[in-house]
């Protein structure tokens, strides 16, 4: 009880040593360090034992500890303190902590739709000097991703990509015949659509559910196969570009898998693997990494297939995930940059030390054993490794690279969300266009 | 007390009702704690009591709660809570009770910047203070998380509400027998006050009990995460838990349900039974 | 009869040193909650307040330049703004007389004695201690367009309602939400005043003979006036600064309806880190607050003379 007491007392010194910290920080002044200065091509490994603050939102604690741990094995110098932040926060918190000067964060997760933006704002220091070849050993996608203007700017570790599943019983009762998982076969989004109806008429709760049911990184595919493009165009990519005829096929399409009650309205998207997972739908367009979820309902029989694309339309699939971002204020920057260097490119990179792979590493060397996973050997999930490996080869597509991409992706989103709910088609992206130039007006400057 | 019989009869079934409507939602989360959340997702449509009632029953998520290290962040925020609660009341009480009974020039004036005070959502101000909360050091610290709901106007303005209420001839008379203020606060207005300071209790209870935004500004080592943020992570880039999601939520709600019930017998006392009324 | 107690004004007049003593009395029993109050609350407003008069890349390193009251003006221009201050406006016209005059019903019902009231004021008070992210998503599942509350309509023969995925009824499922949750809070300082109330008055009133309605207006809604001030005030505060259940239930949608102040607040310096936006938004969402706040006050008295 002892903290108790102590507690007590401190409002009345604290508020006196806060007056005086207010006073001495208002003249310390602020000045934000640039990145200008170039890092060095040779990395030396710490004399001194030194600690890196690594804040991160793709994995929990536990699950990244192995890799820690072994990072930390090799490099007895250099002890890693690891941030899980809660990944629906993780983008507002790390605003707020990169700003904040006593926390130094040096190396954090970055979103990869977000590299320019972040670059933008100061964020993140170029690594081309350090990593001058990393072609060829990192997936292309992730590192155009990771690339703004020439220069390596994030070290990607992690991407992703997308199938199809579908519920066999349900399809087998609506006479519907399997797809292949061979991407030659793959299904086009009106065909499953009729399918989808019919798989409902005979006793499917949901015909289709996508898995990430709003978010523009699973119907941007959408958009880009009916030829509407990723959604901006002109310089840095900041004059909207959601009103084209590609754009209105794709969203009416979708708005009327709602309309008739194909897909469900008002579920969020965590929840949509319950659903299929309970067997109540059809076909669900969905990560791998839903595989063990859905394997371990051991009544439920399933299939994989490509993801679809419009008929007559270019194949297109959800791609991209997460790199490693060195910020600017760290002190520990040639630590910072072996920890990276280990996460994304030694052996393989981190995915070696993982006992569970939910999405596969950037890092070619080190995506075998992903797709070696024990997931992908269930009977159910036969032809996927081949499936995916083909996808993230050749109809993997980015999501809009551009410095406003935050802003893109708050108001697509809301866009999403009301056609979703049933509202007009054309008047929606029209609305979404209008906010975006005005949002966007800022950074035309 | 008799006489009324069965109004009294009709106005108790209105109150169970009443309570039962207010329940359910509560019933619904503690069945989903018990039970996969397939089955939770499952069980809804149509409508059937299994929806308040697990089918297979499980003690999964409380144990994935637990290997999640939820006890930990239970702990930190009952500690985070007590302590707010406790230094919250004792300076919450004292500037009520300056405010309400002794007479000073510029007391409307502190008055009304306590009022603007608890107008100012804190969300709003949360990241710049986290800024400062840095700049002082006091990143990564339970202090960090304790500060700010020690400053709580609310808490404030309803126990000077309550004060006053208190007959003045009270704090008269005392006066008169020479006792200070201090006498007065403490054996005069303090005892009398029992419900207001429970209700002052619970505002600045909720306050750290409901925090989330600031804790993830202020803390970034996990052993000080409290409960709500530890809910927040169970949704992951790659998993979604739900069923460890309703089992931490339903201890949260039990728990301050339990504390209220035994201190609710202090909610008769008053001024008024107290006997000492104008 | 001689009701509530008379202000002190007597002692305010009273010679200099006591006054002295005092002043000094009460600046040592304020210092504390005062000096935390300034440096957490007041400081960061001004912060805040001072940011609203600037601009840059949102989230940027780099400092913002002054400009004046231009992020305002551009706030003036904006459609969307406009709506979100008539939603606002609305839910909070609705959602304060609503949950007061409840809490107030209940608060009436359950300080009467009732077998087992104990028990009903905690479980009607336990929503408010749910987590709000628990909560939301708790209803967001309840109110699903196939979820267990259609359910119930549509087995007793009402068709199934849209809810939270609709533009006219958001609003109302909303406040249905944060209902739940506010009602047996603010009805537990309603009890707290009831008891307060001494039983003599209910004894006068009955010996003249007053039916329990007249005896409601003029004894117990009177006597009850300073809870009751400090309930209707607090509780239209937290729903003008209420987001959470917006945040991760609707966004502010479906097409913008329930894109209130606070969340929008929250969206511009948390999810796109514009600070400048956001603190402009905030310093609007004050004026509105404090002039309502001023309103209540003068309603009910400040709670010092009556």
């Amino acid at each position: 009880m002892h903290i108790h007491k102590g507690v007590k007392r401190l409002p009345v010194a604290g508020a006196l040593i806060f007056s005086a910290a207010l006073v001495l920080s208002s003249c310390a002044g602020t000045g934000a360090s640039s990145s200008s200065a170039l890092l060095p091509a040779k990395l030396t490994e710490p004399t001194k034992p030194v600690t890196i603050n690594y804040a991160g939102a793709a994995y929990s604690a536990a699950d990244i500890k192995p890799v820690i741990q072994a990072f930390e094995k090799l490099h007895p110098n250099i002890k890693v303190n690891y941030e899980a932040d809660p990944f629906e926060s993780f983008n507002s918190i790390l605003s707020a902590q990169l700003t904040a000067k006593d926390k130094a964060i040096d190396v954090f997760d970055v979103d990869m739709p977000r590299t320019d933006a972040y670059v933008n704002r100061g964020w993140l220091t170029d690594l081309s000097s350090v990593f001058p070849n990393v072609k060829g050993k990192i997936d292309s996608a992730s590192l155009a991703a990771a690339t703004v203007s020439g220069k390596l700017m994030a070290l990607p570790y992690q991407t992703s990509t997308n199938i199809m599943y579908y519920n066999k019983t349900l399809l087998k009762a609506a006479g519907i015949p399997f797809p292949s998982a061979d991407p030659t076969g793959r299904l086009t989004w009106e065909q499953v659509e009729s399918d989808a109806t019919k798989a409902k008429a005979a006793g499917a709760k949901w015909g289709i559910v996508f898995d990430q049911i709003d978010r523009y990184y699973q119907l941007e595919p959408l958009s880009t196969s009916a030829g509407g493009g990723a959604g901006a165009g002109g310089p840095g990519n900041l004059t909207p570009d959601i009103t084209n005829a590609g754009w209105a096929k794709a969203m009416t399409w979708y708005s009327k898998l709602f309309k008739d009650g194909l897909s469900p309205r008002g579920v969020a998207a965590a929840q949509t693997p319950n659903l299929f997972a309970n067997g109540q739908v059809a076909f669900f367009p969905g990560g791998p990494w839903w595989a063990p979820q859905f394997e371990a309902n051991k009544s439920l029989n399933f299939g994989v297939t490509a993801f679809p694309a419009f008929a007559g339309g270019k194949a297109a699939t959800p791609t991209g995930g997460w790199s490693l971002g060195l910020s600017p204020t760290s002190t520990h920057k040639d630590a910072a940059l072996i920890f990276m260097k280990f996460m994304a490119l030694d052996n393989g990179g981190y995915s070696q030390y993982l006992t569970a792979l939910a999405v596969p590493p950037s890092n070619i060397q080190g995506s075998e054993r992903f797709y070696n996973s024990a997931a992908f050997k269930d009977p159910r999930m036969a032809g996927v490794v081949s499936l995916m490996k083909y996808e993230l080869a050749h109809t993997a597509i980015l999501r809009l690279k551009t410095v406003g991409y935050i802003e893109f992706e708050n108001i697509i989103t809301n866009a999403y969300d009301d056609i979703i709910d049933g509202a007009d088609v054309k008047t929606t992206l029209a609305n979404a266009s209008a906010n975006l130039k005005t949002t966007w007006a800022e950074y035309k400057k | 007390m008799n006489k009324n019989r069965p109004i009294r009869a009709i106005l108790t079934i209105v109150a169970i009702i009443v309570s039962l409507l207010f329940l359910l939602p509560i019933l619904w989360l503690l069945a989903s704690t018990f039970r996969s959340q397939n089955e939770t997702f499952a069980s809804s449509d149509p409508i059937n009591w299994s929806v308040l009632w697990p089918q297979h029953w499980t003690l999964g998520n409380i144990e994935s709660a637990i290997n999640n290290g939820f006890l930990r962040n239970l702990g930190n925020s009952i500690l985070v809570a007590a302590v707010t609660v406790i230094v919250g009341l004792a300076i919450s009480a004292m500037s009520a009770f300056a405010l309400a009974v002794i007479p000073f020039r510029g007391r409307s004036a502190t008055f009304a910047i306590i009022v603007l005070s608890f107008l100012v959502p804190f969300e709003a101000i949360a990241i710049p203070l986290s800024q400062s909360f840095s700049q002082w050091g006091l990143s990564n610290t339970m202090l960090a998380l304790i500060l700010p709901g020690l400053g709580n106007g609310l808490a404030v303005f309803t126990l000077r509400q309550f004060f006053l209420g208190v007959p003045t001839s009270l704090s008269e008379a005392a006066n008169l027998d020479g006792a200070g203020w201090a006498r007065i606060f403490w054996s005069v207005y303090l005892p009398l006050s029992r419900p207001a300071l429970i209700g002052a209790g619970l505002i600045l209870f909720l306050f750290q009990w409901q925090a989330y935004l600031w804790p993830v500004l202020v803390v970034s080592n996990q052993q000080l995460d409290l409960a709500p943020v530890a809910i927040a992570k169970s949704f992951g880039a790659f998993t979604s838990n739900y069923g460890q999601v309703f089992a931490e939520t339903a201890v949260l709600a039990i728990i301050p349900a339990i504390v209220l019930l035994a201190l609710q017998r202090y909610f008769v006392t008053s001024v008024s039974s107290t006997g000492s009324k104008e | 009869m001689t009701s509530t107690p008379k202000a002190v004004q007597a002692s305010r007049r009273n010679g200099s040193p006591r006054g002295r003593r005092n002043l000094l009395a009460a600046i040592v029993f304020l210092a504390p909650s005062v000096i935390l109050i300034v440096l957490l609350r007041l400081i960061p407003t001004i912060t805040a307040i001072n940011q609203s008069l600037h601009q840059g890349i949102p989230g940027s390193l780099n400092p913002p330049s002054f400009v004046g009251g231009q992020v305002f003006a551009q706030l003036f221009q904006s459609a969307s703004f406009w709506q979100s201050v008539e939603q606002t406006l609305i839910f909070n016209v609705i959602v304060n007389p609503l949950q007061i005059i409840l809490a107030l019903a209940l608060a009436v019902l359950l300080s009467r004695g009732l077998p087992g009231s104990r028990l009903w004021r905690t479980i009607i008070f336990m929503p408010a201690a749910v987590p709000m992210a628990g909560s939301a998503i708790l209803w967001g599942i309840a109110l699903e367009p196939s979820g267990p509350i259609n359910g119930v309509l549509t087995a007793v023969g009402i068709p199934a309602q849209p809810f939270l995925t609709s533009p006219h009824q958001v609003v109302g499922s909303i406040i249905l939400i944060v209902s739940w949750i506010g009602i047996g809070y603010w009805m537990m300082f309603l009890i707290a005043g009831l008891n307060d109330i001494p039983d003599v008055y209910y004894e006068a009133s009955r010996i003249d003979g007053a039916g329990p309605l007249r005896t409601f207006f003029s004894i117990t809604i009177p006597l009850l006036r300073r809870p009751l001030l400090f309930v209707l005030v607090a509780d239209t505060v937290s729903n003008f600064v209420l987001f959470a259940p917006v945040q991760i239930l609707t966004n502010g949608g479906p097409q913008g309806q329930s894109n209130f102040l606070m969340y929008n607040i929250y969206n511009q310096s948390f999810n796109l880190s514009n600070a400048y936006s956001g603190s402009a938004q905030l310093v609007i969402l004050l004026i509105i607050m404090i002039a309502i706040v001023t309103v209540q006050f003068r309603l009910l008295g400040t709670g010092e003379d009556s």
